[in-house]
């Protein structure tokens, strides 16, 4: 079959897009992958390793693995910073997308941090995590006081290197695609709404953020003093499994991710004190039975979802809970309290479900192809969490399989 | 009958076979589908299996009554022989798939029931919904319960398929359906949206933590069911009509021995695929070997046909691949082959072949430099690959450096994890501690003790050696060898007189870059303090 004058474009370069180009690309299809963001790998890419000893399979370094995959093929084209504007056509399609130059020159960057320091803005200078790809510092728009009137310089001014340049330039392009494939990913559920004080209270923290922390920081720190947490709660199904709030499924990995890090942590921090509170403990991987064995012998499990959390005096979090066991109302004092948040549909789908004419499902997902009744556009996919709650295994899986649903399309016509 | 002059082969005998596939499962038929679709020659051998679809009926050579005899070769030229009824067959085929069914059984054990005319389990009561054999089930006041998951958990699918019986048993006029399970098993798609469905058709659900219900047959087949009451902490009672209980799903029996013939890995389970996030999807330790569905784990049967398009471009970018560029070429040098056969031995993806020659098979082979470390008689060579030059290179720039203070050490480390890691601290900006030495190597099983030793007759204080984590090697046992390896270079260590510390070994994976600094940086302070003991008094 010969491919070689087909081109797909990928939205999204989260673990799912990244695994289908490397798939489409070893058929000598031109691959084009755009990604809003700075920097290619989605949520995955951010994720810390969880293995003690053995590999607890995660999943997370298979991310880093398809990452560096996707960047050494010749026909896979990663634009960074690029977000799809408008779609043309009826198969091939014209897609039309803006890409905004980066403000940090990567050849010129060496990561000496200083610009970190100077930014008076916290989570407005990001940093990459994967190897082999620039840029490696990147600084957000959106929170970039420069962006708003001009107000603050003091990064560009203070790096020695001259690699940042403000600039609001945006480049507008055009691909001919023969197919599409939405790998748009999820949405981390924004916990503000419920009664945990999160946004309020600084050592409440999610999921993603204490990934965050033991990657940068190796133990589990507050964020209010630095000092490494003791007793620490994992509060599961924060926006999964809510039917009050209309999400009625489940985000899957959650479980299985707050149990490893939770183990994580106590092989690091001996004497870390673990509450895991939940509705269900879901199954996750081969070897599920013997890990939920080791974790209920080391961590505290308890079958109910506090419904407050007040921070003490002493700065530490009072969390108030139904005990299933004395059947009373209870509280318990954490240092820590990592909020597992659930796998929304991403905040974009609804733009780009109207753009490709592409039905969302009842929860907002972008349902794959093969789900019943869904009359959808010719030459348009969809995989990964942009179909549903799923693992990173499961991800790849979905990638691959579509990824053949695309070969056979292209070759029929 | 006629078939079977013709050694059972149905359909166009002049096919070429290029894939073999395994099993006559929905995954097996609808991967040879795909394949002979883009034109490959497919060969299926289905075991005891009945008859295959009609889609593929005269384009795959279907043998039924078949076992797997001996599998000789290598990618893109496997010889099987197959005993076929009282025939064998002989096949050359460039792939092999094993796609063979899983194997389901009821849990009547789990909930203390025996199998009996009101105990159904999941798999039969399937059968009777698709075929309306519901008159049974329906009545006035039909009590039916449905037990998931208890002592031991559901799979997800398997809880997805009790809860989809749910629904439509609980529509069955006069039917009332109670649903009692441990944890509630809802990660697969839509099973949450399927408890809420149930809900509302009226469906109770019970939930235990800690203590089960007891289940009681009475004389005349019905049970009763005495159950705490989690919320009220009494004990009630519920007599049921009918009891559904939920399976387990295990690998096929047969399984075992084709893993066995096919020299390919197994996970605990006996699924046919060790349990490494390096074989995903479909891979195993053999080049052109590959597994799917219920081969390779417990999957729904949606899985099942993804899991066979997945396959399938696998099996069609492989064959792709056969007359594309091999990896790094691994040789035996002939005349120091003393045919000990170590090498044949330690491969984990069975790439060296025993002929006149010991020879490796470079479609086979995945560079992983097991065998050149391992071979008594350094008769093998790794293209590219010189570690101990390396090692005396990093070395020499590290001897200006004063080694009470700042020792001098080097880092060896698997290019999978180690090197990742050490690419991720380098595009960071920083560096790894002054004094240290990185030497990427392809595997942790490519390290020898003489790599080890010569780092130290090289003048390194202290010699790091960091490895995938257990489970997590892309050739299975390189993290294994070079721990032995690592462990009795420290047994030499040691009766040389040097402190068996100077040894480390270390496990990282790819995105580490901080924690391997980290690691560094414990090491250097534990060898300074050897380098250097009345320090330490000093200070303690
Ligand atoms: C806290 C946490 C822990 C987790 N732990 C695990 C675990 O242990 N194991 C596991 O298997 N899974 C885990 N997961 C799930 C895992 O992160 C996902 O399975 C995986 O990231 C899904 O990959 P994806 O490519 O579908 O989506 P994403 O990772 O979300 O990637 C989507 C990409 O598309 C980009 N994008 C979105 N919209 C647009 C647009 N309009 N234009 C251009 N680009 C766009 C995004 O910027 C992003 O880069 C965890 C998730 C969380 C939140
Ligand atoms: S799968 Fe997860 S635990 Fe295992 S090595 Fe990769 S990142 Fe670490
Ligand atoms: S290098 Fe690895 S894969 Fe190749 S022959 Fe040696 S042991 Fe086998």
């Amino acid at each position: 079959m010969n491919l070689n004058n087909k081109h797909v474009t990928i939205i999204g370069a989260g673990v799912a897009g990244l695994t289908a180009a490397c798939c489409l690309a070893d058929w000598d299809i031109h691959v084009s992958v755009l990604e809003k963001t700075p920097f290619p790998g989605g949520h995955a890419i951010q994720l810390t390793c969880k293995a003690t000893d053995t590999c607890v399979k995660c999943g997370a370094c298979i991310a880093e693995v398809k990452l560096s995959g996707a960047i050494r093929k010749p026909n896979v084209h990663i634009f960074t910073g690029t977000q799809m504007e408008s779609i043309s056509g009826q198969g091939p399609y014209r897609v039309h997308y803006r890409s905004h130059s980066p403000l940090v020159n990567a050849d010129r960057c060496n990561g000496c941090g200083i610009c970190f320091k100077k930014c008076p803005v916290p989570g407005t200078i990001l940093q990459g995590q994967a190897p082999r790809v620039g840029p490696y510092v990147a600084i957000r728009r959106d929170l970039c006081r420069y962006f708003d009137n001009a107000a603050c310089t003091l990064c560009r001014d203070s790096c020695p290197q001259g690699a940042i340049h403000f600039s609001n330039e945006a480049t507008a392009g055009e691909l001919k695609a023969d197919a599409v494939l939405v790998a748009t990913g999820f949405s981390p559920y924004n916990p503000a709404a419920k009664p945990y004080g999160y946004g309020l209270f600084q050592n409440v923290i999610t999921s993603l953020d204490a990934e965050r922390v033991l990657r940068d920081h190796y133990l589990m720190k507050r964020p209010t003093d630095g000092r490494t947490a003791q007793r620490i709660a994992f509060i599961q199904c924060v926006g999964s499994r809510d039917a009050k709030s209309g999400h009625l499924w489940c985000s899957k990995i959650c479980c299985g991710s707050s149990l490893r890090m939770a183990r994580l942590i106590q092989s690091r921090q001996e004497n870390a004190e673990i509450s895991f509170f939940y509705i269900d403990v879901q199954t996750f991987g081969k070897n599920f039975h013997s890990f939920y064995k080791e974790a209920q012998e080391n961590i505290k499990m308890i079958r109910a979802i506090p419904g407050d959390i007040i921070n003490t005096k002493m700065d530490e979090l009072q969390v108030i809970y139904f005990d299933p066991d004395t059947h009373s109302s209870r509280d318990a004092i954490f240092d820590l309290v990592v909020l597992s948040v659930g796998l929304m549909p991403s905040a974009g789908n609804a733009r780009m479900a109207g753009e490709l004419g592409w039905p969302l499902d009842t929860q907002g997902f972008m349902p794959p192809r093969s789900s019943p009744n869904q009359p959808v556009p010719k030459g348009v996919f969809t995989i990964g969490t942009a179909t549903g709650p799923m693992s990173i295994a499961e991800s790849v899986s979905s990638a691959e399989q579509t990824a053949f649903e695309i070969i056979h399309f292209l070759g029929e016509r | 009958m006629e078939n079977k002059a013709e050694n059972g082969v149905r359909g166009k005998e002049s096919l070429s076979a290029e894939v073999m596939i395994f099993g006559d499962s929905v995954c097996a038929q609808r991967i040879a589908a795909n394949l002979v679709d883009n034109g490959i020659g497919v060969c299926l051998a289905a075991g005891n299996g009945s008859s295959p679809a009609s889609i593929i009926q005269d384009r795959v050579q279907w043998l039924s009554d078949t076992r797997l005899n001996h599998c000789h070769g290598f990618a893109g030229n496997f010889t099987l022989q197959i005993d076929h009824g009282h025939n064998q067959l002989k096949k050359t085929v460039q792939a092999i798939v094993v796609a063979e069914d899983d194997s389901r059984s009821p849990n009547y054990s789990q909930y203390r029931l025996t199998p009996g005319l009101r105990v159904v389990g999941l798999s039969d009561l399937e059968e009777k919904l698709k075929h309306s054999m519901t008159e049974s089930f329906s009545g006035t006041d039909t009590r039916i319960v449905l037990l998931c998951g208890w002592r031991k958990d559901a799979h997800p699918s398997v809880a997805r398929r009790m809860l989809e019986g749910c629904l439509q048993l609980q529509a069955q006029p006069g039917v009332s359906t109670y649903f009692m399970t441990g944890n509630m098993k809802v990660a697969s798609a839509g099973s949450e949206e399927l408890v809420h469905k149930a809900k509302q058709a009226g469906t109770v659900f019970f939930k235990f933590t800690g203590v089960f219900p007891t289940i009681q047959p009475q004389e005349n087949g019905y049970f009763t069911i005495d159950y705490p009451d989690e919320s009220t902490r009494n004990t009630f009672q519920l007599t049921a009509d009918w009891v559904v209980v939920d399976e387990t799903i295990e690998p096929a029996n047969h399984l075992e021995l084709l893993i066995q013939k096919l020299g390919i890995d197994q996970d605990h389970i006996g699924f046919a695929q060790s349990d490494n996030v390096r074989r995903l999807s479909n891979f195993t330790n053999r080049r052109g070997i590959f597994v799917a569905g219920g081969s390779r784990g417990v999957l729904s049967h949606a899985e099942q046909l993804a899991d066979a398009d997945q396959v399938s471009l696998n099996v069609l970018s492989f064959l792709g691949d056969l007359d594309g560029e091999p990896l790094a070429g691994v040789t035996i040098k002939q005349g120091l082959c003393a045919r000990c056969l170590t090498c044949v031995r330690l491969c984990p993806h069975r790439a060296i072949e025993v002929g006149s020659r010991i020879t490796v098979i470079t479609e086979a082979c995945q560079s992983c430099g097991i065998c050149t470390a391992g071979c008594p008689g350094r008769a093998i060579e790794m293209e590219g690959v010189h570690i101990g030059l390396e090692t005396i290179q990093r070395m020499n720039h590290l001897l200006a450096i004063t080694f009470v203070e700042k020792p001098r050490i080097v880092v060896f480390g698997c290019m999978r994890s180690a090197g990742q890691s050490h690419t991720l601290i380098q595009v960071s900006g920083q560096a790894l501690p002054e004094g240290v030495g990185f030497v990427e190597i392809p595997c942790g099983g490519t390290i020898a003790g003489r790599h080890l030793l010569g780092a130290f007759e090289a003048g390194a204080d202290g010699v790091m050696l960091c490895i995938c984590h257990t489970d997590n090697c892309q050739s299975e046992i390189g993290n294994v060898v070079a721990r032995k390896r690592a462990e009795s270079t420290r047994d030499l260590l040691a009766s040389a007189g040097v402190e068996t510390e100077r040894l480390r070994i270390v496990s990282l994976s790819a995105n580490m870059g901080n924690e391997f600094v980290y690691r560094i940086k414990a090491f250097i302070k534990d060898i300074v303090l050897l380098n250097n003991p009345q320090k330490e008094n000093k200070n303690g």
